[in-house]
């Protein structure tokens, strides 16, 4: 081995070495007169666009709690860690927040991958988590089984909004024969799966496609295919983006009169101007109505504009509220070990409605509102909204 | 072979000296390999639970630089599908163990068959297919997987992935705290470093970098080309496997979307980054490629667009990566 | 039946704009047999830049000139910096380069312009023709005129003008080329600009008839680029041009007969299909491997 050669071996660990014991130094301390949150969701990366909106809301609330006086006198304080809807990444965040000692507990994440995946870290160091957006159904299912304590999840999870998804298209608009078009991501396929189980025995699932998001853009093969199935209401499982392309492609094929029903997460205002003239009249269940008149809905919805220039969407509405859920927690008088259990005894008042627990720490009762497209706006309608929360 | 008494080479053995195992000489050295032993051997003691999940998800990801460093650096061929191959390995834990309750022994067994496999399958084609059009073709088997694991709804659980994994077992020890994982990836590790070592270092490495260098010569020498390329897909695809069905038992879950593009970029540049056809190198490349990001998070959002820099930095100005005795640049004939 | 011919011509009209990118992408491709991965991240870039000069109040036309401009300018800049340090060496690193250079534009535009989807700003025509059964927009129609031209316009440069017959020259043989005078470096950087320029079109006009501008609009039109420059022949325009077309309307059928969601794996199985078959594809000079 020549005297270079062995130089740049030596130089060559020396710098591998150097970098995995950089990120030993990684761990910040911090004084104690402060609640500390880590926010977990994805920062980079696909989804990005929806942790950025958590990270807005959750600001928001941090700030307007901190200038009212804070948590019981002291100050709330926000950490982001970056998920990017990975599995491994969010272990990765986990891991390092569970190290931080100053850390009371953990808001997050959007994604149920990522969610499903932290929680088992978080569980096992005791550190609770609180979910405003990770609406997969397989988490009930995790924190059932293995007795986790320690989640609480604000949204309604798809197994809730996807029979109500069904209830308006059957008893609400009376159809019979319903088309499903689902992205096909940890969003919208398990709302389809839950659709298909939820159909009553009169109606008929005619055709089913899937996309894949945020890269199909060209809808017209799956809807020409639906057409041919001649269904008479179309389900749309996904995000705006997706949904807006897929709706604006539906003349093309000659679907331009059949009923359209969106899941929650299309009621973004960009929906509209993505599908255009074909969005009037269509259906869009929301977790969150922007345009509801509670007090505090429109406090926020005003605050929210005027802070960001934008309008506040579902993941924005959610994160608001978790830090309030975590300063009336703290001021019950929760502890960092219990502070799940304290919370799914709560019962909370904010821009998405009124919040409840059951004893999954799944969200109690909070009916999905049904929005209508009139006049390139999104619309509450009652009729609708009753007929799919309807038992 | 003369036994002469170097400094710093210790008789350790005389009869491994002289016999097939001349691949143990080079790591026989005793002034780096006892202290760099203790530190690994001790590394729970010293460490905090953050600090112990990083060193284990980088020793996780050395499996897998060492498979993408046999395939692409001792035998050149340019493969994008090793996410795919640390996927199968990733699911055949999520299905055989979460869904069936198979032990961990047969789960690794299986889950390094399938990925050899399926790297199997791909090396076929593969012949046919010369340098950068192996590139995208294999970025196609990536996708495909994606593909497959997304839709395959009842065996994989589709989008939502396959949640509540056991912990792996050997008869009754159960790897169940962060420092049994930490040493159960270790071993894993140690496997591959043995399989790859043995498999460079042998006459048979010497025969894939034989292929790699020369074809033509190759073939004179009545070397036969095709089951050799396949044959080190398939060993750097078991190896992906391992890898993947480790990971499986370390998060608890799987999903479809660790498994994509943007995994086997980051495999491939800790390949090159490391040096190619470097066994030290790959480690390297793996411990930079895991441990820098965790330090610098704060670069999350330029992610993407550093390992692109770094890429181009690296092809251009030093091919070889850190400790590599290949050149990258030199790898296809044109 | 009806469905069949709907379905044939939704994959027309997908496959004018694959084929109009993929045009430009064979120009590099076709000559000096490098696989330009930045190719659809260029494109995705300069569309941005068009539709933020329209949102900022620019004409159209001042728009589309600048989406067009960016577009030559990084295709030059990726030429310099990401392929010219390599053309000595093999194959793979300047394709290594690529790659990095095409994830360093992604970054950026994320980091510029977010990662949403945008809408494009400006109404196209959707007014709907029928012919034979199956259901046209006016727009489909404009797009493959737009992209014949462009493909007609290019093989009259490569073919008929001084700098087309240097290209083909350097194709041939670049050394010699060299040898023989040919100014390499400026044929070769004019070749990433025009492919690019070729590209941005398309970029523009998926952006428009999909209503969507979006970062990760460069790395799928790459891919099925590439896919279509294979189907079609490596280094022959028409092919590149039939080849999109053709590989749209197979995802359309495979969409609409087998399943959709396998996508990517129809793709992906064609490309295997033709390169272990015929590696040549439709239109392209067989090459021969020594080995």
């Amino acid at each position: 081995m020549t005297s270079t050669m062995r130089r740049s071996r030596l130089a060559g660990i020396a710098v591998a070495t150097c970098c995995v014991a950089l990120s030993f130094g990684a761990v910040v301390a911090q004084a104690r007169d402060s609640y500390t949150f880590a926010v977990i969701a994805p920062m980079s990366g696909d989804s990005a666009a929806y942790g950025l909106n958590l990270q807005r809301g959750t600001q928001l609330a941090a700030d307007q709690i901190n200038a009212n006086g804070g948590v019981s006198g002291s100050k709330l304080i926000l950490e982001f860690f970056d998920s990017q809807c990975l599995a491994t990444q969010a272990a990765n965040a986990a891991s390092k927040i569970v190290s931080d000692p100053n850390i009371f507990g953990v808001l997050g994440d959007v994604c149920s991958v990522a969610t499903l995946a932290a929680l088992p870290i978080f569980n096992r160091a005791g550190i609770s988590e609180i979910s405003g957006d990770a609406s997969s159904p397989n988490i009930t299912e995790v924190v059932k089984t293995k007795h986790y304590t320690n989640f609480a999840r604000t949204i309604p999870s798809d197994a809730q909004v996807a029979p109500g998804m069904v209830r308006l298209a059957t008893a609400g608009l009376h159809k019979r024969r319903l088309a499903i078009l689902y992205g096909n991501d940890g969003f919208g396929q398990p709302l389809y799966l839950f659709e298909k189980e939820a159909l009553p025995s009169d109606a008929e699932l005619v055709a089913s496609e899937t996309y894949t998001p945020a890269t199909t853009k060209d809808f017209t093969p799956q809807l020409t295919k639906i057409a041919a199935a001649k269904p008479d209401v179309i389900l749309i499982d996904g995000y705006y983006s997706d949904a807006g392309t897929a709706v604006s492609q539906l003349p093309r094929v000659g679907l331009g009169g059949v009923t359209i029903i969106c899941s929650p997460g299309i009621d973004h205002a960009e929906f509209i101007k993505l599908a255009g003239p074909p969005s009037e009249g269509v259906y869009v269940f929301s977790a969150y109505d922007a345009n509801n008149t509670s007090p505090s809905n429109t406090n926020f919805v005003k605050e929210f504009r005027a802070k960001y220039n934008t309008e506040p969407n579902e993941q924005a509405a959610y994160g608001y509220e978790l830090p309030f859920l975590m300063k009336l927690a703290i001021e019950k008088g929760a502890t960092k070990d219990d502070l799940a259990t304290v919370v799914r005894s709560l019962t909370f008042v904010g821009p998405s409605g009124t919040t409840k627990f059951d004893s999954n720490g799944d969200v109690l009762g909070k009916t999905g509102v049904v929005t209508r497209v009139e006049n390139g706006a999104f619309k509450f309608d009652a009729a609708a909204t009753a007929a799919a929360n309807a038992k | 072979m003369k036994c002469a008494v170097q400094r710093g080479h210790c008789m350790i053995s005389s009869r491994l000296w002289h016999s097939g195992w001349r691949w143990v000489r080079p790591l026989a050295n005793p002034i780096w390999l006892l202290p760099v032993a203790a530190i690994v051997l001790l590394c729970p003691l010293l460490l905090n639970q953050y600090q112990l999940h990083v060193v284990t998800v980088v020793l996780i990801y050395v499996p897998l630089v060492l498979g993408q460093n046999l395939i692409t650096g001792n035998s050149g061929q340019v493969s994008m599908a090793h996410g795919a191959f640390y996927g199968v390995g990733a699911y055949a834990t999520a299905i055989l163990a979460g869904t069936y309750g198979w032990s961990t022994l047969a789960v690794l067994v299986v889950g390094m068959v399938a990925a050899g496999f399926l790297g199997l399958l791909i090396g076929l084609p593969a012949i046919r297919i010369s340098g950068d059009y192996l590139f995208i073709v294999t970025i196609g088997v990536n996708l495909a997987f994606l593909d497959v694991a997304s839709q395959w709804v009842s065996v994989t659980g589709g989008t939502s992935g396959l949640p509540g994994l056991p912990e792996p077992a050997f008869g009754s020890f159960v790897v169940g705290t962060y420092v049994r994982f930490y040493y159960f990836a270790l071993i894993m590790a140690a496997v591959a470093l043995a399989i790859t070592a043995a498999v460079v270092h042998s006459r048979f490495g010497t025969v894939v970098e034989a292929v790699r260098d020369d074809p033509v010569a190759a073939r004179a020498c009545g070397i036969s080309l095709t089951p050799v390329r396949v044959a080190v897909f398939a060993i750097g695809a078991a190896l992906a496997g391992l890898a993947g069905v480790t990971l499986g038992y370390f998060i608890g879950f799987v999903g479809p979307y660790d498994f994509g593009v943007e995994q086997s970029l980051l495999i491939f540049l800790m390949a090159i980054l490391g040096g190619l056809g470097s066994i030290p190198g790959s480690i390297a490349g793996a411990a930079i490629l895991v441990g820098l990001p965790e330090a610098l998070r704060f670069l999350q959002p330029y992610r993407l667009g550093l390992v692109g820099f770094l890429m181009m930095v690296l092809m251009i100005y030093r091919p070889q990566g850190l400790l590599g005795r290949v050149n990258a640049t030199n790898l296809i004939r044109k | 039946m009806v469905e069949f011919f709907q379905q044939l011509a939704n994959g027309i009209a997908a496959g004018s704009i694959y084929a109009l990118v993929a045009v430009g992408y064979t120009l590099v491709f076709g000559v000096l047999e490098l696989i330009n991965f930045a190719h659809g991240d260029i494109m995705m870039v300069s569309t941005f830049v068009t539709v933020a000069a329209v949102n900022l109040g620019a004409s159209w036309a001042l728009a589309v000139f600048l989406g067009l401009a960016a577009g030559a300018v990084l295709g030059l800049l990726v030429e310099r910096f990401a392929y010219r340090p390599l053309r000595g060496a093999d194959r793979m690193a300047p394709t290594v380069t690529a790659v990095g250079a095409a994830l360093v534009l992604e970054n950026a535009a994320q980091l510029i312009w977010g990662p949403q989807t945008n809408p494009f700003p400006g109404t196209v025509d959707n007014h709907l023709i029928l012919l034979g059964g199956a259901i046209f927009t006016v727009f489909q129609l404009i797009i493959l005129v737009v992209a014949a031209c462009m493909a007609g316009l290019l093989f009259i440069i490569v073919q008929y003008s001084q700098w087309g017959r240097y290209m083909r020259a350097i194709r041939d043989d670049l050394p010699t080329a060299e040898l023989v005078g040919i100014s390499v470096n400026r044929i070769v950087a004019f070749i990433y600009a025009l492919g690019s320029v070729l590209g941005v079109v398309g970029g523009i006009l998926f952006a428009a008839y999909y209503n969507a501008v979006y970062v990760g609009m460069g790395f799928a039109a790459t891919m099925n680029a590439f896919v279509a420059a294979v189907l079609g022949g490596i280094g022959s325009l028409k092919g590149a041009f039939v080849g999109g077309l053709l590989l749209g309307v197979l995802q359309a059928l495979a969409v609409g007969y087998i399943a959709s969601g396998y996508e990517n794996t129809v793709s992906f199985v064609v490309m295997i299909a033709v390169l272990i078959i015929r590696p040549a594809g439709l239109f392209g000079r067989p090459q021969v491997s020594r080995v």
